[in-house]
């Protein structure tokens, strides 16, 4: 009798115990508007009236009452997700930094996966800089469906694609022969496509891109193939760039037993003069991994990181790390600073080496840092106390 | 007592795993510290741009290139300073410099890509551009002499070791083939050659006929540009970009690093290479800072 009795006790505990701490919608549209959920596409907790699932209703560490974290939050369900960004070597940034609702809506949106606006218009959103006109267009991004060719989570591509190499333009574009001629009988399966073929858009319906090497573009193929492929065969016509290579820090002989030129240079075409792409730091990062890893993990990291060129020497240079005009890199562009900023040069030596001080003593603009204008400590102390230890 | 010798083993043994967990164990085999440096704080010698070191283990001196100043600097046993040397000015931008037993130097001078035969006591310099059977020219960044004076370099052009002989025409490459990215360091260590893959942090062992006998997939490195190996066999690896040397066993596997990113004595800013000297210390030539570190543990 007396256990019938205290398992009746412990079961009605549990149902009142569950009714307290079970999220009611209906309770929180007391306060919080429930036109604000609603949309097109409802996330599922939402449409359950499942608030508690991702809110607590009476305190949390994070903002939004949120239950976790907002990114371990979303994968707690969403292990899919969690399992792509753990496999893959590139993240977009929001994913990297966690922050799911950089896109995505979490309650309801108009369009599929609560994506916050549709298409391109959300990409451009950050992406800018991709959003331009062309004479002939690719139909994806003619139609802003940007994800036929990107993944917005993570990728083994740098440029988040969805498959490496020419995989991706082949699932459309079938091999045909007379494809297979137009690449002078190649196998299109180890081709680059997208290193002649500019994925947006181009002024020629091939969109090949703008800027073509001399030879390619008079269709003599033969000034260059056929010839043995080493360093020599670019520098027997660019002889006037040697002298460039000859300094101390020296980007010749990037290419171990290949051309050292075509490591960076296309051969063919490039956006720009030196057929170089636009996105130069897709070049650079292929060596330098740890350079871009290292920085993508940085809070705070110079504006246009991804254009070297701005800062170093493509060729070489004889100062460390390849910069232009060594010291004075940084007034290129902040010539105000110089101005005014700490003593620098012969009249400031570094009390830890000995050296002359520079911007870089205390900015690290290469790979930025955890601190405000990519100083290389707190500007409050830490980074000071380094030389001026009395204060 | 039986249990007081288990309870002991045991005790030691919670206390490696701790050791190894912490670090505190790779640290201790990593206890290198600065015997001195050059040049000496107090010696009113600055080096502006340090790249490269060379030791006459006979004579017991150390050769630092100087690449901004043109110039090499020599410094005694004890690290005090004996001479900045220029070749009349012919230096402007040496990169390497290795001693023969003569007392000659070899130097590779970048601002012309050639190398330099300079013999200090005649005061003449030859200036020689070797070049490939083809005709196809060289671009020189290190060089090494093996006991009887043999002149090994490295053209990162094809990124391959050569073998030159007296008449500077190659007599053996040792290249790792298409795969590689190119060498960017090489050491002669009892008979062998190890070249370093940067890009592909493997080392290659090399036997003096130019086949590959061995390769060494290192682990843990961000952005080697130099290497060293020790009499043991372990091997020395010295990581540019995250300021430390890293040290692996002879079967490759990462044992300890030390030294640090930074511009304390001590640190290392853009360090370039590495060398034993004749009592197996570890100079370490540091760009950056402007001083080449050397260490005894």
């Amino acid at each position: 009798m007396m256990v019938v009795n205290t398992r009746r006790l412990l079961l009605s505990a549990g149902v009142i115990l569950l009714f307290f701490s079970a999220g009611h919608a209906s309770d929180c549209f007391n306060c919080h508007e429930a036109a604000g959920f609603s949309g097109k596409v409802v996330h599922q907790p939402v449409a359950d009236g499942d608030c508690t699932i991702c809110h607590s209703p009476h305190v949390s560490r994070h903002k939004g009452l949120l239950r976790q974290a907002e990114a371990r939050l979303c994968y707690s369900c969403h292990e899919e997700v969690a399992a792509q960004v753990e496999k893959k070597t590139y993240l977009h940034q929001p994913v990297r930094q966690g922050q799911c609702s950089e896109c995505h809506l979490p309650h309801a949106a108009d369009g599929r996966g609560l994506l916050a606006k549709n298409g391109s218009a959300l990409c451009y959103g950050c992406h800018s800089e991709a959003q331009n006109a062309y004479k002939f267009t690719h139909k994806p991004y003619q139609r802003g469906q940007c994800n036929v060719c990107h993944t917005a989570h993570a990728s083994d591509d740098s440029r988040l694609l969805k498959k490496v190499g020419s995989q991706l333009c082949l699932d459309c574009h079938k091999t045909t022969a007379r494809l297979k001629k137009t690449h002078l009988g190649r196998d299109l399966g180890v081709l680059d496509c997208l290193s002649c073929h500019n994925p947006h858009g181009g002024v020629e319906r091939k969109f090949l891109r703008e800027v073509s090497h001399q030879p390619f573009a008079d269709r003599e193929c033969e000034s260059c193939h056929g010839q043995p492929s080493g360093t020599g065969l670019c520098l027997g016509c660019h002889e006037e760039s040697l002298a460039s290579f000859q300094v101390v820090h020296s980007h010749l002989g990037v290419g171990g037993t290949a051309n050292a030129c075509t490591v960076c240079h296309n051969p063919h075409v490039g956006d720009r003069p030196g057929l170089l792409p636009k996105n130069e730091g897709r070049i650079c990062r292929s060596c330098h991994v740890d350079t871009f890893a290292r920085r993508d993990n940085m809070l705070h990291q110079h504006a246009n990181w991804n254009s070297c060129s701005d800062c170093h020497q493509g060729h070489g240079a004889d100062n460390p790390a390849m910069l232009k005009n060594g010291q004075d890199v940084c007034a290129q562009c902040h010539e105000r600073h110089k101005a005014f900023s700490h003593p620098m040069g012969e009249a400031a030596l570094d009390p830890r080496n000995g050296k002359p001080m520079d911007c870089l003593t205390c900015h690290d603009a290469n790979t930025g840092t955890m601190f405000k204008h990519f100083l290389r400590g707190s500007g409050e102390r830490g980074l000071c106390v380094q030389c001026h230890q009395s204060y | 007592m039986i249990m007081n010798v288990k309870q002991i083993t045991l005790g030691f043994g919670v206390l490696l795993a701790i050791l190894s967990h912490s670090g505190l164990a790779s640290a201790a085999a990593g206890s290198w510290s600065t015997k001195y440096r050059l040049p000496q704080e107090d010696s009113g010698v600055r080096l502006e741009q340090p790249v490269a070191v060379a030791v006459d283990h006979q004579n017991q001196r150390y050769y630092v290139v100087d690449a901004k100043k043109g110039q090499l600097v020599s410094f005694d046993k004890a690290g005090g300073f004996l001479a900045a040397f220029n070749a009349g000015g012919e230096l402007q931008r040496p990169v390497a410099v290795a001693k023969t037993s003569s007392g000659s130097l070899w130097v590779i001078e970048r601002s012309i890509n050639k190398l330099l035969y300079i013999n200090p006591k005649q005061q003449k310099i030859r200036k020689f551009a070797p070049k490939y059977p083809d005709g196809t020219e060289m671009f020189l960044s290190r060089l090494a002499l093996d006991r009887q004076d043999r002149l090994f370099v490295l053209d990162r052009l094809k990124g391959a070791v050569l073998l030159l002989d007296d008449s500077l025409e190659i007599s053996q490459v040792y290249a790792g083939g298409s795969t590689t990215h190119g060498f960017v360091d090489f050491k002669l260590q009892q008979g062998k050659l190890w070249a370093l893959d940067a890009l592909d942090h493997t080392l290659y062992r090399f036997d003096l006929s130019g086949t590959v006998t061995k390769k060494l997939k290192l682990s843990g490195l961000e952005f080697p540009t130099a290497f060293e190996i020790d009499n043991a066999g372990s091997f020395y690896l010295l990581d540019r970009h995250a300021g430390t040397v890293v040290v692996y066993g002879m079967n490759g596997m990462r044992s300890y690093d030390f030294l640090a990113k930074g511009k304390w004595s001590g640190q290392l800013w853009n360090a370039t290479d590495l060398l034993f000297d004749w009592e197996g210390r570890l100079c370490v030539v540091d760009e950056g800072n402007g001083r080449v570190e050397v260490l005894t543990r």
